[in-house]
């Protein structure tokens, strides 16, 4: 029996030692055609099948290898702290404005000045100083029960703080990152005070503990629990293409549509971005990569799995998306939600929004 | 020459506690000695209370729904003949490959407001969903049947192995003076074996403490939730860092009040010999009830969870593809760490004979490296890390992965591992010291082959524990390094829960094979 | 109060995988007696207490309690139900209790005053007064005994059945503590079984003797009986040390004292008596505690065996004479 545990130790060890040389993983390419092979490092918090293929095609067409490391915004975001000089990482992809802002905050960016790049991306969905740019749209919107409602009665978000809407409402929990940015936008237009009072009636309204993520908020509209539901615009898409018949009949019974703060406002906006790192080696490949991203094939790829909106709107629009309400955007500066985010937390807290 | 050995016998321990101990210090103290925000104060003032309050009535639950579900079946498969018993009698310790975070994912998907069951019922009855009443889930109460689901094994293992020492005779004189079957539950070998099963517990409860994936899923305020998101919302890792000594307060008290009970009454039995039980029979109708019990319990905790999750896979046809090098990942890390994380519990438990107060001092410092949840002792690493000027990258990212997962679970190894050793008869060290061998040597060649089945044991518990581990890995592991938990972790909080199937279903596989082992080992034992 | 009963077995059978632990046995357990059972291991002598006590079902044959049948072909009472006492070679205390709990664990029908009268009564009569408050680790092995088995009286049982008792105990204090116990369970004035592999013991001890051999019950009677006139070499055995010789290689005078006709005799050591005088050697001289066992050469082939008191001054090499005390040769049909 103790030879079995020293066996079975030292073969763990070694074993460990040997996998610790080596990479597991297969690589997204085959051998480089370029000699030395050009490496690009990216932290990206995204983590869909179909960047895969987005960054394979990057791969093929460049000759660089991608070497990717998906995690959520504030493991990424400490991990570069630590690693501080020493970082490997050359770009950051985050699925929030308020994610970069934080990026940027803690000096973890650098510009990417590109005259390319500043003129394909509107001044609205890039930060001032280049320090990210948006490669795809995310709305922020709500869903609800058209045989409940109308899309006039749910025109702007203050309606959610009627009384009338006791009971109906579904949303996830407060300290999601979407729902954070929402709150800071509101900050940012109406203040603290008026911002708190909102989410304290919300809170009121709920039909329920915030619990899930955004698809069941839809699917308990469906189910009958609640009538409105605070949710991204994709997650409602994304069930009416489903290959689940549920998952269809779910989005059939709903409606979604695009609130604005007050009337001719404009509506609340995200994006999915990237920003080059403080230490990133090669700002050539960067910004090589970036480009690629806001090229059609770039865009296809971003967007055709997530259901989120192109950037460019050139693009042809992902299946199902074609169903969003037109909107305009509002005309807050995205970094507002990055900057505001630590006081929308501690105002959801005090509203009771779980 | 005494000296010298003694030095050398105590450097290399206090070098392991001192690295077990170091992440979880440095988070401590970081969130100690870094400055104050604005945020603090928020969180002392409106959050700190909600959140303890909120962990201790989920704890509470858990501990009494873990009792319900590990003591009585221990009991009956231990004292009892019924029809199936030895199947279950391996089979209860299944739950221990599910991590809590996959079953809050299954159980919400089932009894969720759109889901089979609820669906099911509208269909039925014709009622809308706010006409009925349903057991909610997303609930304190729902938290804890989650956790209790998954952590009982833990009692169950250490109730059984309680229940085995018995003396037959004792058993046999109670039954002579009257006992029914009741009373010999109640009054012989409950009292006999609590202060072990309460040891158990704590070690669950620990573990429940420093859920983060479950509670945050079902969206309950626990310290574990608080502490995220201090970190996440309020980007403030000091901040994070602590909270997590109000945990690590909680836990040891835990720890604390299972050492207290203890060191009460002995548990030794007077009979120096004893013999092993002969199970006794149930009437008929009692037998079926117990098997029933005992089948609901399994359906509950891991058949049913386990069955929604391929059925949800197989409906929405998820593809197998890139789960190989996933695979490779989880296995390889989950071996280092449990070699080295074991490796650890023996040094911990040898250098703890030496007194009480080291044995003590021991205990706390792994008991605070388990109570800590992941991500706190990864800002630990990465603090580290930052200090130090390394990159997380490769080699080093993997060495401080492991070193993060020795500091989380060292505790797991060195309970069994300390309980076998103390089960022990106490001659054995001083016949063994008499023939001349000491220190190492003797611990080598006469404990370690007596404690083989606890530390087996104990390596299988490890690998487990890793194989699940989700906050630190998620933090710290190298490029390519993704495992189970990670991607399974990242579907489902994406609500892509059936690309979260697969994954999940692989964490449960790769677990059951040391669970299994570990309940063949444990049936060996018994039969001794 | 329990009616003084006797405990029955009767022509019960067990068997355990093919072997035969305990055929066809007869034993009565009368009330106010000690009865040894007394017999090697593997015997089948704790299996018949087990019998007894319920914790086996026989095969065939019943168990009785006076005219009520505890175990038979249609019918198993319980241990739990059958009310009789039990002591264990391992003392089986319940560690988590006092010895006051202990004792008090089978008095739970009562009410609280009379269970700590009860309780206390028996801590009294078996000497453990000044230990009632302590836990059974604290004990000595005697105190733990004495313990076990006030725990066994204080119910009033039927019967009461001990498996080896006092074999964990020091010898220097065996005999102090058997004492004390035993009186307690006589005076209970029911059937009490001891089982035990220590003849001395079954002697001194035991009202009547049962010699169980290979799961049957070779002899039973009386002490004295027993030692007396063992039916078979196995009987004569269990009680003491027996020595054989042919017959032609004693003297004459002796063949002709002797009942034994067989061509082999088997005899007592202490069927000789060896003083001063001829005739024999003494070859080894032996010190076994209080007698001495002395191996003579005579005018036969064979030595012969006797025993002598420590008083007596034979030393190896002396000459002595031996005369016989004819009742202890036996001669065993076959």
């Amino acid at each position: 029996m103790i030879n079995k545990i020293k066996t079975l130790t030292g073969l763990s060890l070694l074993i460990g030692a040997v996998a610790a040389c080596s990479n597991p993983t297969a690589s997204t390419s085959d051998e480089a055609t370029a000699d030395p092979q050009k490496v690009l490092t990216i932290y990206s918090s995204r983590h869909y099948d179909s960047d895969k293929a987005l960054y394979a095609m990057f791969e093929e067409e460049t000759g660089a290898r991608l070497d990717v490391r998906e995690a959520g915004a504030s493991q990424l975001l400490e991990t570069m702290k630590a690693e501080g000089d020493q970082s490997p990482a050359d770009v950051v992809i985050a699925a929030d404005a308020g994610s970069l802002w934080r990026f940027k905050d803690a000096g973890l960016t650098q510009p990417l000045e590109s005259e390319a790049l500043e003129a394909a991306v509107p001044e609205s969905y890039r930060a001032a100083d280049s320090q990210w740019y948006g490669v795809a749209r995310r709305i922020r919107g709500i869903a609800y029960d058209p045989n409940r409602w109308d899309a006039a009665s749910l025109s702007t978000w203050d309606t959610l703080a009627q009384a009338d809407k006791a009971g109906e409402i579904c949303v996830r929990s407060s300290s999601n990152i979407y729902n954070l940015s929402l709150m800071g936008e509101l900050i940012h237009r109406y203040g603290e005070e008026s911002a708190q009072n909102w989410a304290t009636a919300v809170v009121e309204n709920m039909a329920r503990n915030p619990q899930g993520g955004d698809t069941d908020q839809i699917r308990a509209i469906a189910a009958g629990e609640c009538s409105i539901a605070i949710v991204n615009h994709y997650y409602w898409v994304r069930l009416g293409a489903s290959e689940s018949e549920a998952d269809q009949q779910v989005a059939a019974n709903t409606s979604f549509l695009i609130p604005e703060f007050v009337e001719g406002s404009g509506s609340h906006v995200n994006i999915t971005g990237v920003a080059m790192t403080k230490t990133a080696d090669d700002t050539e490949l960067v910004e090589q990569f970036v480009a690629f991203l806001l090229t059609e094939n770039g865009q296809f790829y971003i967007t055709r799995d997530t259901k989120e909106l192109p950037l460019l709107s050139t693009t042809p629009l992902p299946e199902g998306v074609d169903r969003l309400p037109t909107f305009a955007p509002s005309d807050t500066h995205l970094d507002v939600y990055g900057e505001n985010q630590a006081d929308a937390q501690r105002l959801f807290d005090l509203a009771g929004w779980n | 020459m005494p000296h010298a050995n003694l030095f050398l016998r105590t450097i290399p321990p206090l070098l392991v506690v001192a690295l077990v101990g170091l992440p979880v210090f440095v988070a401590v103290v970081t969130g100690l000695t870094a400055g104050d925000g604005a945020t603090w104060d928020h969180i002392l003032q409106n959050r700190l209370v909600p959140y303890t309050l909120t962990t201790l009535s989920v704890l509470l639950m858990t501990a009494i729904m873990i009792l319900g579900l590990a003591v009585p079946a221990a009991w009956m498969i231990t004292q009892y003949d019924f029809p199936g018993r030895g199947i279950f009698s391996w089979a209860m310790i299944l739950p221990l490959a599910m991590p809590g975070y996959v079953m809050a994912y299954s159980w919400a998907d089932l009894m969720g407001v759109a889901g089979p069951l609820q669906s099911w019922i509208r269909d039925v009855s014709g009622l809308s969903a706010r006409d009925y009443w349903f057991p909610n889930l997303f609930s304190s109460v729902g938290l804890a049947f989650v956790l209790a689901s998954t952590l009982f094994p833990y009692v169950y293992i250490t109730a059984r192995a309680a229940f085995a020492m018995q003396s037959r005779t004792s058993i046999e004189a109670a039954r002579s003076l009257g006992a029914r079957p009741i009373d010999l539950f109640w009054r012989v070998a409950l009292p006999v074996a609590l202060p072990t099963i309460l040891g158990g517990l704590c070690l669950a409860l620990m573990e429940a403490a420093a859920d983060y994936g479950a509670a945050d899923f079902l969206g309950i305020q626990t310290l574990g939730v608080g502490i995220i998101r201090s970190w996440q919302s309020f980007g403030e890792p000091n901040t994070a860092a602590r909270l997590a000594l109000a945990l690590i307060l909680i836990a040891g008290a835990f720890l604390i009040a299972a050492r207290l009970f203890q060191g009460q009454r002995g548990t030794q039995q007077t009979s120096s010999r004893w013999q092993s039980q002969e199970r006794s029979k149930l009437s008929p109708l009692t037998g079926i009830g117990v098997t029933a019990l005992c089948s609901i319990i399994l359906l509950i905790c891991f058949a049913v969870p386990v069955l929604r999750l391929i059925w949800l896979a197989l409906e929405n046809r998820v593809s197998a593809a890139d789960l190989g090098p996933l695979l490779r990942a989880t296995l390889l890390l989950g071996a280092m760490g449990a070699a080295m994380a074991f490796l650890s519990a023996i040094i911990f438990s040898l250098s703890s004979k030496r007194s009480a107060t080291l044995q003590l001092a021991t205990r706390i410092i792994a008991a605070a490296g388990y109570a800590a949840p992941g991500a706190v002792l990864g800002l630990g690493a990465l603090f580290i890390i930052r200090e130090t000027g390394q990159a997380l990258y490769g080699s080093v990212a993997i060495g401080f992965l492991v070193w993060i997962y020795v500091s989380r679970f060292t505790s797991a190894g060195v309970e069994p591992i300390q309980a076998s050793l103390a089960r022990l008869p106490k001659n054995l060290d001083l016949a063994a010291q008499s023939l001349g061998s000491t220190g190492l040597k003797q611990f080598l060649r006469v404990d370690l082959p007596l404690i083989a089945p606890g530390a087996f044991a104990a390596g299988l518990i490890l690998f487990v524990e890793i194989l699940k581990e989700l906050p630190a890995t998620l933090m710290l592991r190298p490029f390519g390094w993704d495992t189970l938990a990670v991607r399974a972790h990242a579907y489902a909080t994406d609500e892509r829960l059936a690309q979260a199937t697969l994954p999940s279903l692989l964490i449960v596989l790769a677990g059951l094979a040391p669970v299994l082992l570990l309940s063949w080992r444990l049936g060996q034992t018994e039969r001794t | 109060m329990s009616t003084r009963e006797p405990l029955i077995a009767e022509k019960v059978s067990r068997t355990f995988a093919g072997n035969i632990a305990v055929n066809a046995v007869d034993l009565d357990l009368e009330p106010g007696k000690i009865t040894s059972l007394i017999g090697h291991s593997g015997s089948g002598k704790t299996t018949l207490l087990r019998l007894f006590a319920g914790m086996e079902r026989p095969d065939s044959g019943r168990i009785l309690s006076g005219a009520a049948e505890l175990s038979g072909p249609t019918k198993h009472v319980p241990i739990e139900k059958r009310k009789i006492g039990l002591v264990f070679q391992d003392f089986a205390l319940f560690p988590h209790l006092s010895v006051r709990e202990n004792v008090s664990f089978g008095l739970q029908h009562l009410k609280s005053d009379d269970r700590k009268q009860c309780a206390e009564q028996w801590i009294e009569r078996l000497g453990l007064t000044h230990r009632i408050g302590a836990y059974p680790h604290q004990l000595s092995g005697g105190e733990q005994q004495r313990t076990a088995i006030a725990r066994a009286l204080a119910p009033e049982p039927v019967a009461i059945l001990m498996d080896e008792p006092f074999s964990g105990l020091d010898p220097a204090m065996r005999d102090q503590v058997r004492d004390a116990a035993l009186e307690a369970v006589r005076s209970a004035g029911i059937p009490s079984l001891l089982v035990t592999h220590d003849a001395k013991e079954a002697m001194v001890h035991s009202d009547k003797v049962a010699i169980i051999d290979r799961g049957k019950i070779v002899q039973s009677g009386t002490p004295g009986m027993l030692y007396k006139n063992p039916v078979s070499e196995i009987a004569a055995k269990a009680l003491g040390p027996v020595h054989r010789v042919k017959r032609a290689n004693l003297p004459e005078d002796w063949q002709k004292l002797i009942s034994a006709r067989a061509d082999l005799v088997a005899y007592r050591p202490e069927a000789l008596q060896v003083s001063a005088g001829t005739g024999y050697r003494v070859v080894r001289n032996r010190l076994a505690g209080a007698v001495s066992e002395i191996e003579l050469e005579g005018a036969g082939d064979e030595p012969l065996f006797a025993v002598c008191q420590l008083g007596s001054s034979v030393q190896t090499g002396d000459d002595v004479s031996v005369t016989i005390n004819p009742s202890l040769f036996f001669d065993f049909a076959g």
